[in-house]
Order: C-alpha cells, then structure tokens, then sequence
C-alpha cells in the first residue's frame, strides 16, 4: 500500500536533564510513521512519554537524537523560525492543561492564530465565530476562560487548533476533560473534518474507547514503541 | 514551630521572587532615608556655608553708603576745624577701633576687633583691555587676628605684612574674570577706586554738605594668587587683599592733592575737607566663644553698638550695625523651612513611587500565594498559622530590604551632597551628613509596615476566600457596587467635611475671593473642600457602580486642582512659606486624581487604544496584529499591575517634567518682560571716570561702532546721568512714612523723550536725534491715579522733563518699585500726583510730585547693575527728573559737562544674544587696552566696560537657577529609582507568565513576537504615564512660574525636554522589557509551558 508519510520518527530519542542526576530518558528509540489523512490514537500509561513525543513533532523541545519528518521536511534541519513558521501554518495544537490564554475571551484565543499568519481582522473574526458557533459555543464568544467549565475550555482550544486548518493535529487529551457524549460528539468533529479536509490528527487519549474510533492505536511504554497498530507489525 | 517552618520554607520556595521584594523593599527604604539625609544635610550645610561665608565675623558696622569712611575724627570734628562755631567731638586720637578696645564693656564679649577698608574699585588688564568694575577690595590690617587667613595653592600663608607698597594678593574666583588664560602673578593691573569727601555748600551757616567724589588711581602689582580655602569670609576668592595701611595712604594722598589742586576761591567757599589718619569703613567684631547662644550675642551686639555709638556722637546713624550672625541664622532658619518643605513634598512623592514598586512586586505573587495558601488550607493549616508564616516571612524580608536599604540610603545621600555641592557652588567638605538614628529607625519602621501590610494583606485576603475558587485559579467576582454601610460613612465623612470647611477661617463660603489671598492662611482650605467630592462620588458608586464613583471621585479631584490653578492661584498675592504645601496639595490631587480616573476607566482607554493601534496596523500581513491584541489584552487583565506602573511612570515624569517646565520658564520666560522693561534698550556703556562732554564720547563710539557693515553694531547710544542714591520716603497705605535705602534719581535732558496719548494708556517713546532705524523705544505707563494738579497726564509727563514745578514741588517720574523681584512684594504704594521725600545731603527732605509710575525704564538695568555692586542693600529702583532740575539741588551730583553713562540699542533683535559679549569685548579693548584706538587717541584710561543689559537679570536668576539645577538633579534621581524599580517588576511579571509564553509560541509566535508583545505593553504602559506626567507636569509648571513670577513670566512649554522624558520613557520601557522578554522567549515552549508560577 503506497501511502504519503506525513510523519516520521525515525530513531528519536529524547533525555531529559542530561548527565544530570535527575536525567530522565522520556524518549528512547521511538520509530514511528503517521500517514497523510491518517486519525491516530497515541496510548499509553501515565508518563511514559506520550506528551514528549507531541512536543517533540510540534518542535517545542528539541530532540536528543533521531529525526523527525514532517511532510517531507526534516525539521533538524530547520532553524528556529522556520520551525515556529511551520508550526504556525501546518499545526494545530491542543495542550492538555491549561489550555488558553487567560486574558483572551475564548473568541480572542481562536482569532489569534489566524492574526499572526497575517488574516485579516474582519475574516479571522468571521471564520471564529463560525467555527465557536459550530462547536456548541455561540453563546460563549465573548466569555473569558475562567468564566467557562473545563469541557468548554478544552472545545474552545480544539476550535483554535482548527482554525488554520492546519495540516496536522496534535492533540494531548482533547476529550480528557469531556464526558463521554461530549467526548463522542468532539471526536465525530475530528473525524468530519479528518474526512472532508483530508487533516492528519495524532491524538493522546487514556480512554480505549476514543482509542477505538481511530484508524489505529500506537501504543508507547517507558518511552518506547511498543504497538505501531499497522499490519506490518 | 510548624509556621516557622512555613514560613522559612517559602521564603526559599520563591527565591527570585523574594529577591524582587528584597529589591523593592531595599529601593524604598534608600529613598526615605536618602531624602531625609540629603534635606537635612541640606539645612545644615546651607547653616554651615552661610556661617562660614561670615567668617569668624559675628557684627559688623558698615558705613550706610559704602563710600563713606569711619574715622575717629568724624564730621563733627572737621566741623568745627572749620568752623568755630561748632564744638568739637572731643576724643582722644586714635582709630574707632582703638577706642573700642579701650572699652571694658565692650571688651567683655569682644574676642577679636578689626577695622578694615572694604571697597570695590575698577581694575583693568592693559594688554587685552579687560575691565572688572566691581573688583572686590580689602585693605587688611597687617597684625589682625581672629579672622580669615589667605592660602596660596601651595597652601602657604600669604602674609600681608610681606606685601610692599602697590602689592596685592589676587583671589583665585577673580583671575580668569580678569586675565583670562595668561598668568597673573607678577602683572600690573590699573586700579582706580573712589570715595566721598564732604565739600560744605556754605561753611558757616549750616551741616549743607555735599558728598564730593575723590577717584585714585594707581597701579597694582599681584604678587601670589589666593585660593578658596581656609576658614572664613577668605573662603571666597573673589577679590584682591591689600594691606590696609596701603589703602590709607593712598586716599589720604589722594585727598591732599585734591585739596591742593582746588581753585583757591573755591577752596574758601567749599573746602575739600579729610578724615584723618584712620579712615576705615568696616569694623568687624567676633565674640567670646562663651557667648554661644543668639540671645546672649544679642546683648552682646547691643553693648558693642551703643558705644560705638557714643564714640560717633550723633554721627552714629550715619551708620548699620549688623548681628550678622543672629541675621544669618534666622534667615537660614526661613530659607530652610521652605527647602525642606520643598524636598520633602517632593521627596514623599518620589517615595510614593517606591511604594508603588513594592505594592508592584508584591502583588505579583498574589495569586501564586492565593493558590499556596489555598492548598494550605486544604491540606488542614488554620488561618492562624497561614497568617502568621506569611507575616513571619514579610518581615524578614522586610528586615533584609530595611537593612540594605539604610545602606543604600547612605549611598543616596552622599549622592544628593554632590549634586548640592555642584549645584549651589559649595565645598563639599562643609556639608556633613546628618545621618541620626532617627533617620534609621523612621525609615526602618516604614520598611516594615510596608512590606507586613504588601505581603500580609493578600494573604488575609486568600485566607479568607473559598479554597475550592481558590484553587481553580478563580477570583471571586467583586461587587459592582459600595454597600449601604460605606455610604452612610462616606456620607458622614463628606458632612463633616462641609461643616468643617463652614468653620474655617479664612472662609471661602463668607469672604470668597479674599480668603485665598494669603496662601500661608488658606491652605488649610484646600482639604476639607477637595472632600466635599466624597459625596457625590459615593452615591455614584452606591446607585450605579464602584467604577463611576471611582470616576467621579477623580474628576473632583482634578477639577479642584484646575480651579485652583486657572483661578484662584490668579488671586494669590504672596507665594512663600504655607504656599507651598497648599502647591503640594494641588499636584497630590492633580497626580491622584488622573492615577484615579485612568485606572478606573482602564478599560475603556485600552480598548480605545488598542482599536486605534489595530487600526493603524490594520493592512499587516505580519503578526503585529496578534501581538497588539495580546499586548493591549495583557494589559488589561492585569489592571492593578498596569496601574501601579502607569502611575509610577505618570508620578516621576509628572515630577521632572513639572521642575523642567519651571526651570525653563523661569530661565526664557522672562525675555520679553526684559526687553519690555529695559524699553528696548540691550546695551549700556559706563565709564568709571565722568568723560568730559567736550570729548564726544558718544560720537566717537557712533563712528567706530555704529558702522554697518559690522555684524554686531550700535543702531543709537544716548547719555544720560543717573545720580547716586538717595534715600526714598514715601507714604505708606497706613499714612505713614515709608523708607527705601537705595532709589537712584536719574536726569535726561528734556529732548529725551517726549510723550505721546495713545488711547488710555501712556506710551513714552525715546526720541533720539541718532536713532538710525527710526525703532520706538517704548515704555509703559500701567498706573492711573489723579491728575496733578490741572495738569492732564500728558503734560505731567512734559513738565516732569521740562523740569517744571508745581506749588513750588518738582515732578518726578518713579517706577513701581520691586516689580521684578520675586515674591518681595515690595510695591510703591504712591500714585501718580502724591508727594515722594528724598533726601538731600544736608540732612533735609525734598518733596516730589509723581508725574507718573512707569513700569518699564530704559535706565533700569543700569540701576540693577549699580544696586547690584552695592551689595548687601535692599534693591531700589529708579526716579526720571529733568536734568536741568536735577543740577539745581546740590544733592544730585550731575555735572552738565561731563557723561558717565550710555545706553543703547545694537542691531541684534534678541536681547539675550549672546554675540552682545563679544562685541562688548571690542568696546573694552578700544577704550581700555594699550593698544585701543580710543585709548591712544585720548591718551587716558576712562575705565569704559560695556554691559549687557540682559546680563543684570541673568545675574538676577543666577540663584534661582542654581536652585533648579538641584530640584533637577534631585527628581532625576527619582526617575533613576523608577526606573530600576520598573526593572525589577518588568522582569518578574515576564518571568511570570511563561507559561502564556510558551503557549503563544506553540501556536506560532515567533521570539520576536513574543518579545515584542512584552515590550509593546510596557510601553503602551509607560505611554499612558508620559500623557499623565505630561499634562500634570506642564500644568504644575504653568501654576508654579504664574505664582512665583506674580504672573510677569511667559510659560513657556519646554518641548524638547518633554521630547526627552518621551524618549526615556520609551527606552526606559523598552530595555525593562526587552530583556526579560527576549529571555523568556528563549525557553524551549514545552519547559515554559509546564512553568506554573
Ligand atoms: N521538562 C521535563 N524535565 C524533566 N523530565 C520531564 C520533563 N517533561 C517530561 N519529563 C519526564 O518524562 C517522562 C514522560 O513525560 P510525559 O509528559 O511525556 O508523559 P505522558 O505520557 O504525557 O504522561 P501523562 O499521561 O501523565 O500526561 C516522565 O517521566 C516525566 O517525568
Ligand atoms: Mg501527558
């Protein structure tokens, strides 16, 4: 089966702290490939590197050794900036604590990725609202985040990370704070958009369940790959 | 034991945290003491400088016109040498002097007694023809003791005593005036001095004397330079010392050759008459050291007077006796009162600025705490124990910040002895830094209240609030509104506010207007109605919200200070001591007040501001757009933070900006007043020898300096003769008798001026034959009182320059007397057709009738200048009669055949031009220097200077500039401590969000980006302050020049230092941010995401 590689760890490693005392090896040897219009579930116990890996593609912490592909691009050969320039136009981020910027009303938090790709006010407004209003939360435009419950939160940073229709999305326990019919419905939404738009999602998930409604479950323990989910394997 | 473990372990916990505090705490306390230090470091050295600048002189006795001498054989004997008729005196020989040590009850507090001559006399370098005519002279008696002694810079003892005859000692302040670059010692200087002998007008009729002018001139040879050193009135150099038996001689050989040169029938009527052989002018006299206090050096003086008095017969109120010490110490006593009051309203408002920094750094880590405090309490801790290790920890960091901080205030008030040193010209070895226990215990005291009520009261706070909100990160919502409980006590406030302002006195409610007059009775005022605005703030908050009595609150506040500063400050009168707090409570609201409106109204302004600036950025394609928003919105989520800092950048650049505007215009605004005053005149030439008409001075100085193609050159030059003082009397508004000591009366000839009706007022215009350009010298006639006589206005005027007389009195034309002194309040209360006396020499009084009271005089400057080298008098001003009166009364001294001074106009339209220095220069060298042409022509030194007339109120401000460059230097190190404060807080609160920082750049913001939403908001931040420092600064300045200048001086709005503040406010902003932002910016995102605070 000839599939486009969206993404591709190769030999990555990551240690924390290292040579220190307190050094912690996160990643080791992690060799994994996510292809183009893929849904992927990352499973795996708490703290056995699944967020370390979603910084690691997302290039928010450099990687102690191996590289990683994105589209094509091996991103160690990017400086700083093109990382972030690819990280602002092809990715779309959902963290799993404290998701948005407290000062921002929740439109505000889903409006500032399309400000900083340089879209106009009017548009990016227009294209938030649609999306917030789509996401259950026309009524919760003008709300600040501590005036919004969890689940809320976490649909306004989803909403956010869609907003570029970026080509990847990383999302670390988008449905963690969710109950289950809030969590099916966000997950329905990934897949929608995943099927219309052709987007590659990677997402964390403790929860068997959403695993399930991937295409496949890579499965990572004490930093290593231990189920690809392909047929290869 | 628990709670100290607590509290131990947060101290480490949050270390940079701490250390901000630390910094904070450090930062205030060095301003409290540093204030406190250099404002009474400040009184004291100014008690010091003023002491030393007496020497060890405690009295003295000067001649009430300086040129008279004292002598043991006072008139009364030449008298009756002359005139048989007369007594003599009756006293032993011997000098004033010598006949006090002889007396015991005098002797009995005296120390040490010296007669001097002190005197100043025109000294001109030949070589280069430079003049210095107000040259500083003491003859010294060789064998004096008890007073200063002179040091050469090899720190020798100049003896006078090995000075031979024509050999002088010349002060180092004195040597660059005259001689410039060249080498002083061993130079001749030309020297010639005057002073009065008495020529009898009739010698046996009466005392109708006339002072008659006797000039010496010799020549000088400076043999070593002196230094400012050493004790006593020797500290300042600026001048030359001689030995006194030198003096003597010289003026008694003088005398005789006068004698012998009189016309032998003149000699008959009108005798040049001497003083012996002990004329002196000064005694001075230093007591006991045992008379310690003033009041036993007041008996003391009272004894010495009185037999001095004795000795002089009734001569003996020919002279002033000064306690010069008593006299000094209660001036300082004054003087100082207002500086500390000055430095301390200043000084509390730069401390203000440190406790907003603290306040700043504090509440940063209120809502780290809150959630610490939360989890303390979830994990069982009471209050009690939460209450206890927050205050444990807040004083010890308070204990550390104190303890730095008195060092730190140490350093800052060695700082502050500089800057006063430098800036009032003192030795900084005379000031000693008073750094007391006081000082250390109030400063330590408000280092701990300060950070036990910044650290605790949070904590109380968070103790209080629900865990579980807590935890979450929520703050309770505040209410909207103010309860009934604070209404009903604010309306209490505000009722009691109102009665108290209904009983004051001066009350505005019953006098209006007139209770304002006095600043130092109406100050009292200004609380109790800046209180009234309580009221209807607080129904504000009560009905509608907390944010609009805020808002109403505010703009009481300010409309207050305006009305005070557009209005009643219009009503002021008198502008010293309690002005300047009433001054201080304006700009306390003025700073409150807009610190008030623009915090309550945060949002709004911001939401302006950050539509304005998306607007303008609007067709970015970069993501300016994203950092504005998340600046702006930055800013406005953290309103206290925001607040504190816009308003210690509105308090400092309110501050400064208010000092420079002052300064400013105090140093420029002025100009127009000048050139108004000296009705248009910029020059004066004066001889310090009368030339004789026949030489043409005038025509000769036309021919040389009034040549066009020059480009600097005379447009017209006119003499005219200003007789020497006399005393004024004038009626006072209580129907007495008034007394100036100095009025000069000058003489023009009646083709002078002429009168011109222009509508209601009086224009007086110069009409000069050689006035090329055909300009109008004006000047104004602003005071309107009754006709004299018949006569109308108009002919008032002609018949005061005709010379004409009416019921036997002569017209004089006066100005308002001390109308350019500041806050003197000196006033000519006569109008125009009321009788003014001045004196004659033969010890009666002339009537005048005012003609009229001008308030601009071209002779003015002229009479500054001469006042000005009377020193130590009160400031007189000037009378205009017709010359051909003025030589009627053998009291004004105009001889019709000979000029003395010349005042004109150079075609240069600025009067403070300063290429007018050296075109005098020129002047200098064609009348003075060997090789002038002037001076080869006539072949004699006249002793010509040229005089800006610019240059009298140059000196005139001298000292108040001084004083500027110390408020300058004083509020710049305000700005210093803002500015490192800001450091401080800029870099915690960057430090603090990294968690936001790491998300914004994991949704794309590049470390630019990041960096530049940081600075973006602290200078938006700092932008809001420049607006408020901006506008309050230039409004105080405006308030401050009107009342200080009785409304003469131009405010002048000084842009370019305004520019500069803008600048460093900008930069200042920028580097406080840029360098935490480009740190925080430099984490990788996912460290800085898991950053919690
Ligand atoms: N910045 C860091 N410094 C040091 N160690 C780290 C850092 N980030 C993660 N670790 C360690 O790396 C390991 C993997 O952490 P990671 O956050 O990737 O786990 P996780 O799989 O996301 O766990 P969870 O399901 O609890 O979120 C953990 O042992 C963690 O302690
Ligand atoms: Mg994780």
């Amino acid at each position: 089966m000839e599939r486009e590689e969206m993404l591709t760890l190769t030999n990555v490693h990551k240690i924390y702290n290292e040579g220190k005392s307190n050094e912690v090896v996160a990643v080791h040897d992690v060799n994994m490939v996510v292809y183009k219009g893929e849904m992927v579930a990352l499973m795996g116990p708490s703290g056995s590197g699944k967020s370390t890996i979603l910084n690691l593609i997302g290039g928010l912490t450099p990687a102690t050794k191996g590289t990683i592909k994105i589209d094509g691009v091996d991103t160690n050969g990017l400086s700083n900036e093109e990382m972030t320039n690819l990280r602002r136009d092809r990715i779309g981020y959902i963290f799993q604590h404290f998701n948005l910027l407290d000062f921002l009303t929740a439109e505000q938090n889903v409006v500032l990725p399309l400000l900083i790709q340089g879209i106009p006010n009017y548009e990016a407004k227009r294209k938030a609202d649609m999306l917030l209003r789509e996401l259950g939360l026309g009524s919760r435009i003008e709300h600040y985040p501590n005036e919004l419950s969890g689940g809320q939160e976490q649909r306004v940073a989803i909403a956010r990370s869609l907003i570029t229709t970026p080509a990847i999305i990383l999302g670390d326990e988008p449905t963690g704070d969710l109950d289950q019919a809030s969590a099916y419905e966000v997950m329905s939404m990934f897949r929608r958009i995943n099927r219309e738009q052709g987007q590659t999602l990677l997402l964390v998930t403790h929860s068997e369940e959403i695993g399930a409604l991937c295409d496949r479950i890579i499965r990572i323990d004490e930093g290593t790959i231990v189920e690809t989910g392909l047929e290869e394997n | 034991m628990i709670t100290l473990k607590l509290a131990w372990r947060s101290v480490f916990r949050r270390p940079v945290q701490n250390l901000a505090v630390i910094i904070g705490i450090t930062l205030g306390v060095s301003l409290f003491v540093g204030i406190q230090v250099g404002s009474q470091s400040l009184g004291q050295s100014f008690g010091t400088v003023a002491e030393h600048s007496l020497g060890r002189t405690e009295a003295k006795v000067d001649p009430l016109l300086w040129d008279f001498f004292l002598t043991q054989e006072t008139l009364q004997d030449e008298l009756s040498a002359i005139n048989p008729l007369i007594p003599p005196h009756n006293q032993s020989r011997g000098s004033l002097a010598y006949q006090l040590r002889q007396n015991e009850s005098v002797m009995e507090y005296v120390e040490a007694l010296t007669e001097r001559i002190e005197t100043t006399a025109t000294v001109v370098y030949e070589d280069t023809g430079s003049i210095e005519v107000s040259q500083v002279v003491k003859g010294i008696p060789v064998n004096e003791t008890g007073f200063g002694k002179l040091y050469n810079s090899e720190g020798k003892i100049l003896e006078i005593s090995s000075l031979a005859m024509g050999e002088v000692y010349l002060g180092r302040d004195s040597v660059s005036t005259i001689f410039g670059d060249v080498d002083p010692i061993g130079k001749n200087l030309t020297f010639s001095t005057s002073f009065f002998s008495v020529e009898f007008a009739n010698p046996n009729s009466s005392l109708s004397i006339t002072p008659k002018l006797i000039t010496v001139n010799t020549s000088v040879r400076i043999v070593d330079i002196f230094e400012d050193r050493g004790l006593g009135e020797e500290l300042f150099s600026g001048f030359i010392a001689t030995s006194l038996d030198w003096m003597q001689g010289m003026y008694r050989s003088a005398l005789l050759d006068a004698r012998a040169k009189q016309d032998p029938v003149e000699k008959q009527l009108n005798p040049i008459i001497g003083y012996g052989d002990y004329m002196i002018n000064t005694i001075r006299i230093n007591f006991k050291d045992k008379i310690s206090t003033d009041a036993l050096r007041d008996v003391a003086f009272n004894e010495t007077r009185d037999a001095i008095k004795e000795q002089l017969g009734g001569f003996g109120d020919l002279y002033i006796y000064s306690n010069s010490l008593n006299d000094i110490h209660e001036n300082i006593a004054d003087s100082i009162e207002n500086i500390s009051l000055l430095l301390n309203v200043f000084g509390s408002l730069i401390a203000f600025a440190a406790v907003l920094v603290i306040i700043n750094i504090q509440s940063m880590a209120l809502q780290a705490r809150e959630k610490e405090t939360g989890i303390q309490r979830a994990i069982g801790a009471n209050r009690r124990q939460i209450i206890v290790s927050n205050m444990l920890e807040s004083l010890f960091l308070g204990l550390i910040g104190s303890v730095l901080g008195v060092g730190g205030g140490y350093l800052y008030g060695e700082a502050m002895i500089l800057f006063l040193s430098w800036s009032f010209g003192f030795d900084s070895s005379l000031i000693t830094l008073v750094f007391t226990t006081d000082i250390i215990t109030t400063s330590f005291f408000w280092g701990m209240v300060i950070s036990l009520t910044t650290g605790l009261l949070p904590a109380i706070n968070a103790s209080r609030i629900n865990v579980a909100q807590v935890l979450r990160g929520i703050t309770p919502p505040q209410s909207v509104k103010i309860g009934k409980k604070s209404l009903y006590f604010g309306m209490l406030i505000t009722i009691l506010g109102l009665v108290y302002a209904y009983t004051l006195d001066p009350n505005p409610f019953v006098q209006g207007k007139d209770a304002f007059l006095v600043l130092e009775d109406s100050e009292q005022i200004y609380l109790p109605i800046a209180l009234v605005f309580l009221g209807p703030s607080l129904l504000f908050a009560y009905f509608k919200s907390k944010k609009w009595g805020l808002t109403i609150a505010s703009i009481g506040l300010m409309s207050w200070a305006y009305i005070n500063i557009f209005v009643i400050f219009n009503w002021i009168e008198t502008s010293n001591g309690g002005g300047l707090l009433y001054v201080a409570y304006v700009m306390f609201s003025l700073i409150g007040g807009s610190i008030l409106f623009v915090s309550s109204n945060l949002d709004t302004l911001a939401s302006l501001g950050e539509k304005t600036f998306s607007w303008m950025v609007r067709n970015r394609k970069s993501p300016i757009r994203g950092t504005t928003m998340v600046a702006f919105r930055q800013m406005r989520s953290k309103k206290v933070r925001s607040t504190l800092t816009f308003a210690l950048f509105a308090t400092i650049l309110t501050l400064n900006i208010f000092i420079g505007s002052w300064s400013y215009s105090t140093r420029y605004g002025f100009d127009e007043v000048i050139q108004e005053i000296s009705g248009n005149t910029d020059v004066s030439i004066i001889s310090s020898q009368p030339i004789e008409r026949s030489i043409g001075f005038t025509q000769r100085l036309m021919d040389e300096f009034g040549k066009t193609d020059r480009e600097v050159y005379l447009e017209y030059m006119k003499p005219v003769t200003v007789s020497k003082i006399s005393s004024l009397y004038y009626n006072t508004s209580d129907g007495g008798l008034g007394e100036f000591e100095r009025f000069a009366l000058g003489a023009v000839d009646e083709d002078f001026m002429w009168s011109d009706a222009l509508h209601s007022q009086w224009q007086i215009r110069f009409d000069l034959d050689d006035n090329k350009t055909g300009t109008p010298f004006e000047f104004m006639e602003d005071v309107q009182g009754e006709p004299i006589a018949n006569i109308e206005d108009e002919k008032a005027w002609e018949a005061a320059l005709n010379g004409t007389m009416i019921d036997g009195k002569p017209l004089i034309i006066t100005e308002t007397i001390g109308s350019f002194e500041f806050g003197s309040g000196l006033n000519i209360i006569a109008v125009q057709g009321d009788s003014i006396y001045l004196n004659t020499t033969d010890g009666g009084l002339q009537e005048f009738l005012v003609a009229s009271i001008i308030t601009s005089n071209p002779l003015t400057s002229i009479i500054r200048d001469m006042t000005h080298r009377e020193r130590g008098h009160p400031t007189g001003s000037i009378g205009i009669v017709a010359r051909k009166w003025a030589e009627n009364l053998t009291m004004f001294s105009g001889k019709i055949d000979t000029e003395e001074i010349f005042i004109g106009k150079s075609n240069l339209k600025e009067i403070n031009d300063q290429r007018l220095v050296d075109f005098l220069l020129d002047v200098e060298f064609w009348a003075n220097a060997r090789e002038g042409a002037y001076r080869k022509e006539t072949g004699k030194i006249h002793g010509v200077y040229g005089l800006r007339v610019y240059s009298i109120y140059e000196r005139f401000l001298e000292g108040q500039y001084r004083f500027f460059n110390f408020l300058q230097a004083y509020v710049s190190l305000g700005f210093l401590v803002g500015i490192l404060g800001l450091l401080v807080v800029a870099s915690r609160s960057v430090a603090e969000r990294k968690r936001q920082i790491g998300m914004l750049r994991a949704l794309g913001f590049r470390r630019g980006d990041v960096v530049a939403s940081v600075v973006l908001e602290l200078v938006v931040t700092g932008f809001i302050g420049l607006i408020l420092g901006i506008i309050n600064g230039t409004v105080m300045g405006y308030a401050l020049t009107t009342i200080n200048s009785n409304g003469e001086a131009t405010f002048l709005i000084p842009w370019l230092l305004i520019l500069g503040y803008g600048a460093l406010t900008f930069i200042s902003a920028i580097i406080a941010a840029i360098l935490p932002g480009i740190s925080a910016s430099r984490i990788p995102p996912s460290d800085a995401l898991r950053y919690t605070g």
